[in-house]
C-alpha cells in the first residue's frame, strides 16, 4: 500500500476534486480541501504526538472533511481501506464504537441448538455474534507503519459520559470482547499502531476535561475570500470568473452583515455558498450578471434560512 | 537545557484559564521539542502551546497575555543562551580548525529543524562545549551577540503588542465550567416507557424461568424529568453582576446536563410578572408561569443581591421579593439562592430576611456547589 506514516501531510493531494473509490468499490468523488497552514501544522503536531486532534469552527469551515483529506493524502486510491467514519448520534454509547454483540440471535440459536446444524456450528462460536464498530475496526485496519484514520464526528451530540467512557480505550488502543472468553480471558484488540483521531464538536455542550485533556485542540477559522474562490472555482471549473467573484462578493457582503446584526439566527457558510453558486451556474453569464445586481438578494432560499433572517437581510 | 522549561507559564496557564491539565501534557511539549519543534521561534512556540493546551477559542485572549507575561523572556533567554554558544563554536572553529570534530561541518543552519539530532540533544552538547570553551569569548563575539538581540527583542515586542485588550471576564469567583460541572448533578431520571434497549439479565431470567424463550425483556426508558427555573435579577443593583449572571444563564442552558431549563428575568423586585428575555421586551405572568409547573420535579434557583449590595433599604421592594417568593415556594420542590454580595453585608438588609425562606449562597466555588447540594434535596449542610 502506497503511504504510510512517513508521508508527511501537506494539503496538497486535494488541490483538485478526485474520483475515487468508496470503501463498498462505489465511485466516489472527494471534493477539493485547502487546510490553512496552521491546520497542517496541527495535523503534522497531532501525528507526532498522537493525540487526538479535537477541531471546532463554525459549520462548514471543513472540520468533518479534514480526516478524510488527510487519509487520502496518506493512502490515495486506497484510502477507504484506512479511512473510518464514526458519526456520533444523541442515542449513541461508547460501547458502540467498538463491537456490538447480537445477544437476541445467540439467543435464539441456542434456543433452537439441536435442530439445525448450521445453526449449531454458528452459536458454538460467540465470535460470530460480534459486529464490530468504526473504532473497532480502525484499530483492527491499524498496521505498522499505516496507521488508519479515524474520524469522530459530532462528539458533542451524544449524552455527557460518552466522552469519558472513550477515554481507556484511546488512550490503550485496545479493548476487550468481553463475551468472547478464551480459558477465563476476554478476547483482546489492540491497534498495532496508534490510529490518527480526529474528533469533531459544535459545541453543543461542553465536554468532560480528562476528554479535553487527552486531545490537541484546533479551531478552524472561517475560510477568506482568496481560499473560498479556490473552493468554488475548483467546485465550479465551468463557472465564469466574473460570476464566481461577484458571487463570493455579495457572499462575503452578506455574512459581514449578519455578523453585525445580533438578531441573525444563521449564518451563511461554504455548504450555502455552494449551493447558491450552483443555482447561478444554471444561467448564462450575461443574464446572471444582470441578475446579480439588483436590490434583492437572488435566490435567497438557499443563503437564508430563517424568517427572522429572511426579514433582515433579504435586502442587500 | 530544555529542562523545566516553559513550566512555570504552564502552571499558570493550568491555574489562571482552569483547565485541568497534567504534567503528561507538559511532558507532550517536551516531547515535541525532542521531535524537532524549534523552542527558540516565539511564534512556533506560541502556537504549539496553544495546542498543546487550549482547550476552547475562548481561551486564547488570556493565554495570549500569559504567554506575552512570561513565557516569551523565558523563551528570550534560551535563544540567548544558544545564540551565544553558537557564536563561541564559529569563533573556536575559525581558531581552531584541525580540532574541528567532523560532525560540525554537517550541521545544518537554523532555518529548519534538525532532523537528524534534537535540540535537546544539541543544546546539551553545546553547554558542554560552552565550559570547555568559554575563555575564548572576544569583544567581536559580544558585539555581534548583542546586535542580534536587538533584532529579535524587536520581533518580540511586535508579538507582544498586536493585542492589546482582553476582554476576558475570567475574574469571576467561580468559573463557567465549574457552574457546568455543578449544574450536571441535577438530574431525576425518571422510567417512562419501554426503550429499545434488552434487558439481557431480566431476558435470561425470564428465559430460565419458563425454559423457554418467548420474548425479550426491554430496559426501561429513562428521561431528565427535572425543571430548573432561574431568576436573574437584572435590577440597578445587580449591574455589577451582569457577566456573573449571564455566565450563570449560560452554563444552565448550555452546560448539557438540563434538559428542562427555563431563564427568567426581573428588575429588582417582581410584581406579577417576570420577564423571558433579559432585554424585557416579553414577559410572562405568575399565573402562567405557575400553570405550567409539576412540583415534584420544579426547582428554582435566584441569582440577586436581595437588596445587600443598596446601602438604602426599600421597604417596598423587600414585601414585593418576600410575596414573590411566597407565591413561588408551594410550586417548588426545592429552592437555592445565590446572592453575588459577601454573606458579611447582608446582616440588616432584606438579604438577611429573604435569606431564612430560601437558602442563600454567596456566588463562589463553595456556595454554588451548597446550593446545587440544596437542588438536590439535600438539606442540613450548613
Amino acid at each position: 500500500m502506497a503511504g504510510g506514516i512517513d508521508k508527511a501531510y501537506t494539503g496538497e493531494a486535494l488541490i483538485k476534486s478526485v474520483e475515487t473509490k468508496d470503501r463498498f468499490g462505489h465511485p466516489e468523488r472527494i471534493a477539493p480541501y485547502y487546510p490553512s497552514e496552521r491546520l497542517v501544522e496541527s495535523v503534522k503536531l497531532a501525528r507526532l504526538l498522537r493525540r487526538p486532534l479535537l477541531l471546532k469552527g463554525e459549520p462548514g469551515c471543513g472540520k468533518t472533511r479534514l480526516a478524510k483529506a488527510v487519509a487520502y493524502e496518506m493512502y490515495g486510491d486506497d484510502y477507504a481501506q484506512k479511512y473510518f467514519e464514526w458519526n456520533v448520534k444523541s442515542t449513541t454509547k461508547a460501547k458502540d464504537g467498538l463491537y456490538t454483540f447480537d445477544y437476541i440471535q445467540r439467543l435464539r440459536d441456542a434456543q433452537l441448538e439441536g435442530q439445525n446444524q448450521e445453526i449449531e456450528k454458528r452459536s458454538d462460536r460467540p465470535e460470530n455474534y460480534i459486529q464490530y464498530g468504526e473504532l473497532g475496526r480502525a484499530f483492527m485496519a491499524s498496521k505498522e507503519g499505516a496507521p488508519a484514520i479515524l474520524l469522530i464526528d459530532e462528539v458533542d451530540k451524544a449524552d455527557i459520559d460518552f466522552p469519558n467512557d472513550l477515554l481507556l480505550e484511546l488512550d490503550q488502543t485496545r479493548f476487550e470482547v468481553q463475551e468472547v472468553k478464551k480459558q477465563g480471558l476476554s478476547k483482546v484488540i489492540t491497534a498495532e499502531e496508534k490510529p490518527i483521531i480526529f474528533i469533531t464538536s459544535n459545541d453543543e455542550r461542553e465536554l468532560p476535561p480528562a476528554f479535553l485533556r487527552r486531545c490537541l485542540f484546533h479551531f478552524i477559522d472561517f475560510p477568506n475570500p482568496t481560499i473560498m474562490d479556490q473552493i468554488i472555482s475548483s467546485n465550479f471549473p465551468e463557472l465564469a470568473g466574473k460570476v464566481r467573484e461577484e458571487a463570493i462578493k455579495q457572499f462575503y457582503d452578506l455574512r459581514q452583515k449578519m455578523q453585525e446584526e445580533a438578531n441573525t439566527e444563521k449564518k451563511v457558510a461554504t455548504s450555502e455558498l455552494i449551493d447558491w453558486v450552483k443555482i447561478l451556474n444554471t444561467f448564462d453569464e450575461k443574464e446572471i450578471l444582470e441578475k446579480l445586481e439588483s436590490d434583492d438578494i437572488l435566490f435567497n432560499q438557499s443563503l437564508l434560512k430563517s424568517k427572522t433572517d429572511f426579514t433582515l437581510h433579504a435586502k442587500k | 537545557m530544555t529542562d523545566q522549561f516553559l513550566f512555570r507559564f504552564f502552571q499558570n496557564i493550568r491555574s489562571a484559564l482552569d483547565i485541568e491539565l497534567g504534567l503528561g501534557e507538559y511532558m507532550l511539549l517536551q516531547e515535541a521539542f525532542e521531535k524537532g519543534y524549534d523552542p527558540i521561534d516565539t511564534e512556533k512556540v506560541y502556537d504549539l502551546c496553544a495546542r498543546l493546551w487550549l482547550k476552547s477559542e475562548n481561551q486564547e485572549e488570556a493565554f495570549r497575555r500569559l504567554f506575552e507575561k512570561e513565557a516569551i523572556r523565558e523563551i528570550q533567554l534560551l535563544r540567548k543562551k544558544l545564540q551565544h554558544i553558537q557564536l563561541q563554536q564559529q569563533r573556536i572553529e575559525k581558531k581552531t580548525p584541525e580540532n574541528k570534530p567532523p560532525e560540525r561541518k554537517e550541521r545544518p543552519d537554523d532555518s529548519g529543524p534538525d532532523t537528524q539530532r534534537s535540540y535537546a540533544e544539541r543544546l546539551e552538547e553545546a553547554v558542554k562545549e560552552e565550559k570547555k570553551q568559554a575563555q575564548y569569548v572576544t569583544e567581536e563575539v559580544k558585539i555581534q551577540f548583542a546586535q542580534n538581540d536587538q533584532l529579535i527583542e524587536q520581533k518580540d515586542h511586535k508579538m507582544a503588542y498586536t493585542k492589546q485588550f482582553l476582554m476576558s471576564n475570567n475574574y469571576h469567583p467561580i468559573s463557567e465550567r465549574e457552574m457546568k460541572q455543578n449544574l450536571r448533578f441535577l438530574r431525576n431520571k425518571i422510567a417512562v416507557g419501554e426503550s429499545q434497549e434488552v434487558d439481557m439479565t431480566a431476558t435470561i431470567e425470564k428465559v430460565a424461568k419458563k425454559a423457554v424463550f418467548e420474548n425479550v425483556v426491554f430496559q426501561p426508558k429513562y428521561e431528565n424529568k427535572l425543571q430548573l427555573l432561574i431568576f436573574i435579577d437584572i435590577g440597578s443593583s445587580m449591574i455589577a453582576f451582569h457577566h456573573l449572571g449571564k455566565q450563570l444563564e449560560r452554563s444552565a442552558l448550555k452546560g448539557g446536563g438540563q434538559a428542562n431549563t427555563k431563564v427568567y428575568f426581573y428588575r429588582s423586585a417582581p410584581e406579577d410578572y417576570v420577564f423571558t428575555q433579559r432585554d424585557g421586551t416579553s414577559f410572562i405572568k405568575f399565573a402562567d408561569l405557575f400553570k405550567g409547573l409539576n412540583k415534584p420535579y420544579t426547582n428554582a434557583l435566584f441569582f440577586s443581591d436581595a437588596g445587600a449590595a443598596t446601602t438604602t433599604e426599600d421597604a417596598d421592594r423587600t414585601i414585593l421579593h418576600w410575596d414573590f417568593i411566597e407565591q413561588l415556594l408551594p410550586h417548588l420542590s426545592h429552592a437555592a439562592w445565590l446572592n453575588p454580595v459577601p454573606k458579611s453585608r447582608w446582616i440588616d438588609t432584606p438579604a438577611e430576611m429573604l435569606s431564612e425562606m430560601v437558602p442563600m449562597f454567596e456566588v463562589n466555588k463553595i456556595g454554588f456547589a451548597k446550593a446545587i447540594h440544596v437542588l438536590r434535596g439535600k438539606k442540613g449542610i450548613e
